[in-house]
């Protein structure tokens, strides 16, 4: 894990000490969205054909993981760990052939749909205004931090298999992209 | 001192026939080590696309029971690039002339890896 790239990163996109504290000041309204957020992210990787081939016959354990994924989002601490995990995460995906256009889509999908959903807690009175203003731009943030973190564990990764398949050191494959 | 060292290599080599037109030694990983080259063509270039040939010749050696990689020849019809393991961890690459006998070339140019792999 690059801890100078996370740095740069929570520099860039603003995500603090601060945000990471209201997401978690407000966890326990926030992971009781988890299991609707994770049903619907299912739902629209199942409505297609390609995405769906990675799922069928599994989606019960996979929104079991979707969802504790879901709860240490929402719980933090949004940490060394919790960055690892991300990577981990990516690492995951890349070994079972999940396209990177998946991950990134669905990400997309739920960072609309979280902030739908907050909204719908503001409505009904179970956030304030700012609870709502604060969290949801802290998790959209962090959404953006995890998908950093799955995309280059997906990069390395693939880099590693060239390597891997070819035999050319990293190094290499480096200094084979930078001529260009 | 070193980088003398595998230029003086490579000087003797290229005297060594008035086929061979060019040569260098590069890093495992496509760095230059050091170069007789035209000043037209680009080190960079020719380092990494070097390194990775030999490695794709080796494992492509490997893959279809060719045993070891001894050598990766590269034919155009302007001539011919050489590619050799110098050691474990460098290669030496050869630029000869289309007309070229390599026969008499593969010698020097074993010959030269061999003092290359001593120098690195
Ligand atoms: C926002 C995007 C996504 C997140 C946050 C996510 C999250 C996760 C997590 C936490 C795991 C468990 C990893 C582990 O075992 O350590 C996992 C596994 C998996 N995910 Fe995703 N996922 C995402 C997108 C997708 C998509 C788009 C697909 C397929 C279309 C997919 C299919 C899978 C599969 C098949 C596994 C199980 C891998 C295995 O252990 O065999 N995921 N995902």
């Amino acid at each position: 894990m690059n801890l100078d790239h996370i740095a740069l990163f929570k520099h860039v996109n603003g995500f603090t000490d601060a945000d990471s504290a209201a997401v978690q000041a407000v966890s326990s309204i926030l992971v009781t969205i988890a299991p609707q957020l994770t049903d619907e992210f299912y739902d629209q990787l199942v409505s297609h054909p390609e995405t769906n081939k990675h799922i069928e016959g599994r989606l019960d354990a996979l929104k079991a993981t979707h969802r504790q994924w879901m709860t240490e989002l929402f719980t933090g601490p949004h940490d060394e760990t919790f960055f690892a995990r991300q990577e981990i995460i990516g690492v995951v995906h890349v070994k079972v052939k999940i396209p990177p256009l998946f991950v990134s889509s669905s990400m997309s999908f739920l960072r609309h749909e979280v902030v739908h959903m907050l909204h719908a807690k503001a409505e009904s009175g179970e956030l304030t205004c700012e609870q709502f203003e604060a969290a949801s731009s802290a998790i959209l943030r962090l959404l953006d931090l995890c998908q950093m973190l799955i995309d280059t564990a997906y990069e390395a990764e693939r880099l590693r298999l060239l390597s891997e398949v070819t035999g050319m050191k990293l190094r290499l494959i480096e200094n084979l992209i930078a001529l260009n | 001192m070193r980088a003398d060292m595998l230029t003086s290599i490579l000087s003797e080599l290229n005297g060594s026939s008035a086929d061979i037109e060019a040569s260098a030694i590069v890093s495992t990983d496509g760095l230059m080590m050091a170069a007789l080259l035209p000043s037209s063509m680009d080190e960079d270039r020719v380092g990494a696309m070097s390194a990775a040939l030999l490695s794709l010749g080796d494992r492509t050696a490997k893959e279809l029971a060719r045993g070891g990689l001894e050598q990766v020849l590269i034919k155009g019809d302007k001539g011919y690039v050489l590619m050799t393991y110098a050691g474990d961890d460098a290669v030496l690459t050869v630029l000869a002339k289309s007309q070229a006998k390599l026969g008499l070339i593969f010698l020097d140019v074993k010959r030269a890896a061999e003092s290359v792999s001593k120098v690195i």
